[in-house]
C-alpha cells in the first residue's frame, strides 16, 4: 500500500541544512495500522507531511515515496492535489486550528466532499448529514454551527468524519488525540478503530504516547533524532523492547512504577546500525 | 491549611434572544488540603476542575460556600490580606506558550512577580533569577533568551522558577505535564517533587491523567459535573473507587502490555543487549 524507502528530508535552517529524517523505510501493509512513537523533533510529523506532499518547496528529499506501486514525490502539484482527500486523507492534531473560524461546520464539509466529487451543494448537504450520524454526531444543526460553538473532542470528530468522507485508502493521523482529554481520546481511538476495521483502511497513527500507539497499531516504530531505534510487530516490541530508549518509554507507563524509579532524560547518542533482529523485526544496535 | 466549605458556582451559557442556560460547574463541594501534601483532583473535562484552581487563586468568586486559607476566608478580608495571600498562593498552567509574554526576556518574566510582591533591590533581582533558573535546571545565560527559543519541558520550568520566586505556600498545578514528552512529563515531576520537598510546598495537582496523578500525588478527589464524587486518601486506592465517573476515568487509561513478557524471553533480552 504505502510503501516509504531510504527517506531523508533536509530542511533549511538560516545557513546550514539540516537532516531531520535520515534514512527511513517502512511499510504500511493494506490494512494494517502502523504507529510511530517519538519525542518532539524525532521527525515523525516530517515523514507525514513528507508523505502527503506537503511544505515541498521548503524542504529537499531523497529516497522514495511509493503509494500503491506509484512514486508520490514525482507527481505534480494537480495530481497530488487529486490524491489528497480523496485517497489520502490526514487528521491534525490541533482541531481549533484547522477550522476556518469564520466557517460553519457545513461550509467546510461541503467544500471537503465538492472538492473531489462533482455534485451540488445540496447534495453535499446531504451526504455531510450521513457521514456525521454514523459518527454519532448528534446535534441535527451542527451543520450550521462555528467552531468556536463546539468542544476539541467535538470537532476532532468532525474533523475525522470529514476525512473519511471520501473512503480514502490511506489515513494518516497525526498526534490525533494528543490535545483532548483521556475520556474523549478513548472514544475517538475507538471510533478510529472501527472504521478501519469496517472499510479495511490503512493507516499511519503518530504519538508521542505509548499507550494509543498499543491500542491501534500492529506494526510500531520507534524514532529519536530523525532515526528509527527499533521497529518491529506492536505486540514484540512493547512486551520485551530491545534498546534502551524504548525501554526507558515504555518504563514510564508500566504500573506501580515510583517516580524515583524512573529515568527522566535520554541523552545516549545514537549510534550503530539498524539491524534485523528476526524477520520483520529492526532494532538499532 | 486549605479548606472548601459547600462552595458552588454556576457560569451562563448564552443561547441566543436572551436566553441563558445555567451550567454547575462546582455544585456543594467540600474538602480539606493537609499542609504540605499533593492534592490531586481528576475528572473529565467540564467536570469543574480548572473552576476550582480560578477560585482559589481568586480569578473567579463562589456563588456561594466560603473557601479558607489557615483560617481566613479568601473572599472576606481586606485587601491588604489578600495581596498577601496572592503571594501565598501560584498558579502553573497547561499551557506555558501562552503563560509567558513573547516580547518579554525570560529574565523579566520570571522577575515580574517579585518586583510587585517583593521589595528586592535590582541586584537583587537579578541575583534572583539566576538562582532561579539554576534551581529549575536552566542557566542564567536562558534568562537573556525569549521564550520562543525553549522547548515546551524548558518553557515549564520557566513558568515554575516564576511560580516559587516569591515563596508561594500554595502552586495550584493546572495539567502542567499533559502537552510534554514522555520523557520530559517525568523530568518535570521529579523537579516539583524535590522543589516541594525542599520548600515545603502544597501542591493542588489537577489532571485528567490518573497515570501521572498515581506516580505523583498522595490524596485524590473524583469531579464529575461539578459535584465531589469520590475520593482515595492513598492515591494508590484508586482502583478500588466504585463511582461510575472514576470508574470511567480507569478505564480511559490505555495499557501498553497486554500481558507480561515470558521468562526466557527476558533471557534473549539480556543477550542481545549485553552485545552493543
Amino acid at each position: 500500500m504505502l510503501e516509504v524507502k531510504n527517506l531523508s528530508v533536509f530542511v533549511q535552517r538560516d545557513t546550514e541544512e539540516i537532516q531531520v529524517v535520515q534514512d527511513i523505510s517502512f511499510q504500511v501493509p493494506k490494512g494494517k495500522i502502523v504507529g510511530i512513537v517519538g519525542e518532539s523533533g524525532s521527525g515523525k510529523s516530517m515523514i507525514c507531511t513528507t508523505i502527503l506532499q506537503l511544505f515541498r518547496e521548503s524542504r529537499r528529499v531523497s529516497g522514495k515515496v511509493l503509494f500503491q506501486g506509484e512514486s508520490l514525490l514525482a507527481k505534480n502539484k494537480e495530481e497530488m492535489r487529486k490524491l489528497r482527500g480523496k485517497e489520502i486523507a490526514l487528521i491534525m492534531q490541533n482541531p481549533m486550528a484547522m477550522f476556518n473560524p469564520m466557517l460553519s461546520i457545513g461550509d467546510h464539509f461541503i467544500e471537503t466532499i465538492q472538492a473531489h466529487v462533482n455534485i451540488s451543494k445540496k447534495e453535499a448537504k446531504q451526504k455531510a448529514l450521513e457521514q456525521l450520524s454514523r459518527y454519532q454526531l448528534p446535534e441535527e444543526n451542527i451543520l450550521q454551527k462555528y467552531p468556536h460553538e463546539l468542544s476539541g473532542g467535538m470537532l476532532q470528530r468532525i474533523m475525522i468524519a470529514m476525512a473519511v468522507s471520501h473512503r480514502p485508502s490511506l489515513l494518516v493521523a497525526d498526534e490525533p488525540t494528543t490535545a483532548l482529554d483521556t475520556m474523549t481520546q478513548l472514544r475517538i481511538l475507538d471510533e478510529l478503530l472501527e472504521y478501519q476495521q469496517e472499510a479495511g483502511t490503512s493507516m499511519l497513527i503518530v504519538s508521542h504516547d505509548l499507550g494509543v500507539i498499543a491500542k491501534l497499531a500492529d506494526d510500531l516504530i520507534v524514532m529519536r533524532r530523525g532515526l528509527i531505534v527499533e521497529y518491529g510487530p506492536a505486540s514484540l516490541v512493547l512486551e520485551q523492547p530491545l534498546h534502551s530508549y524504548t525501554q526507558a518509554l515504555l518504563a514510564v507507563k508500566k504500573e506501580n512504577s515510583t517516580l524515583e524509579q524512573l529515568v527522566d532524560h535520554y541523552e545516549e547518542p545514537m549510534l550503530g546500525s539498524l539491524v534485523e533482529w528476526k524477520p520483520g523485526y529492526w532494532v538499532r544496535q | 491549611m486549605i479548606e472548601f466549605k459547600n462552595v458552588s458556582k454556576q457560569y451562563f451559557e448564552s443561547r441566543g434572544w436572551g436566553q441563558k442556560r445555567s451550567i454547575n460547574a462546582m455544585d456543594n463541594i467540600s474538602f480539606r488540603i493537609k499542609e504540605g501534601s499533593c492534592f490531586a483532583i481528576v475528572g473529565e473535562s467540564g467536570s469543574g476542575k480548572s473552576t476550582l484552581g480560578k477560585l482559589l487563586i481568586g480569578l473567579d468568586k463562589p456563588d456561594s460556600g466560603q473557601i479558607l486559607f489557615r483560617g481566613l476566608d479568601l473572599f472576606d478580608i481586606n485587601n491588604q490580606t489578600r495581596q498577601q495571600l496572592r503571594r501565598d498562593m501560584q498558579i502553573v498552567f497547561q499551557d506555558c506558550f501562552s503563560a509567558v509574554n513573547s516580547r518579554m526576556k525570560i529574565r523579566d518574566v520570571i522577575a515580574e512577580p517579585m518586583r510587585v510582591h517583593l521589595h528586592y533591590s535590582s541586584t537583587g533581582i537579578k541575583e534572583e533569577v539566576k538562582r532561579l533558573l539554576e534551581t529549575v535546571g536552566l542557566t542564567a545565560e536562558d534568562g537573556e533568551k525569549y521564550s520562543y527559543q525553549f522547548s515546551g519541558g524548558q518553557l515549564q520550568r520557566i513558568t515554575i522558577a516564576r511560580a516559587i520566586s516569591i515563596h508561594p505556600k500554595v502552586i495550584i498545578l493546572d495539567e502542567v505535564i499533559n502537552s510534554l514528552d514522555v520523557l520530559v512529563q517525568i523530568s518535570i515531576l521529579k523537579l516539583l517533587k524535590r522543589l516541594q520537598r525542599e520548600l515545603n510546598l502544597t501542591y493542588l495537582f489537577i489532571s485528567h491523567d490518573l497515570h501521572s496523578v498515581k506516580l505523583f500525588a498522595d490524596e485524590v478527589v473524583v469531579l464529575d459535573k461539578g459535584k465531589l464524587v469520590d475520593y482515595a486518601e492513598d492515591v494508590k486506592d484508586f482502583d478500588k473507587l466504585t463511582h461510575p465517573a472514576s470508574r470511567r476515568l480507569l478505564e480511559a487509561q490505555l495499557p501498553i502490555m497486554p500481558q507480561q513478557a515470558s521468562e526466557d524471553m527476558s533471557v534473549k533480552k539480556g543477550v542481545i543487549v549485553s552485545k552493543k
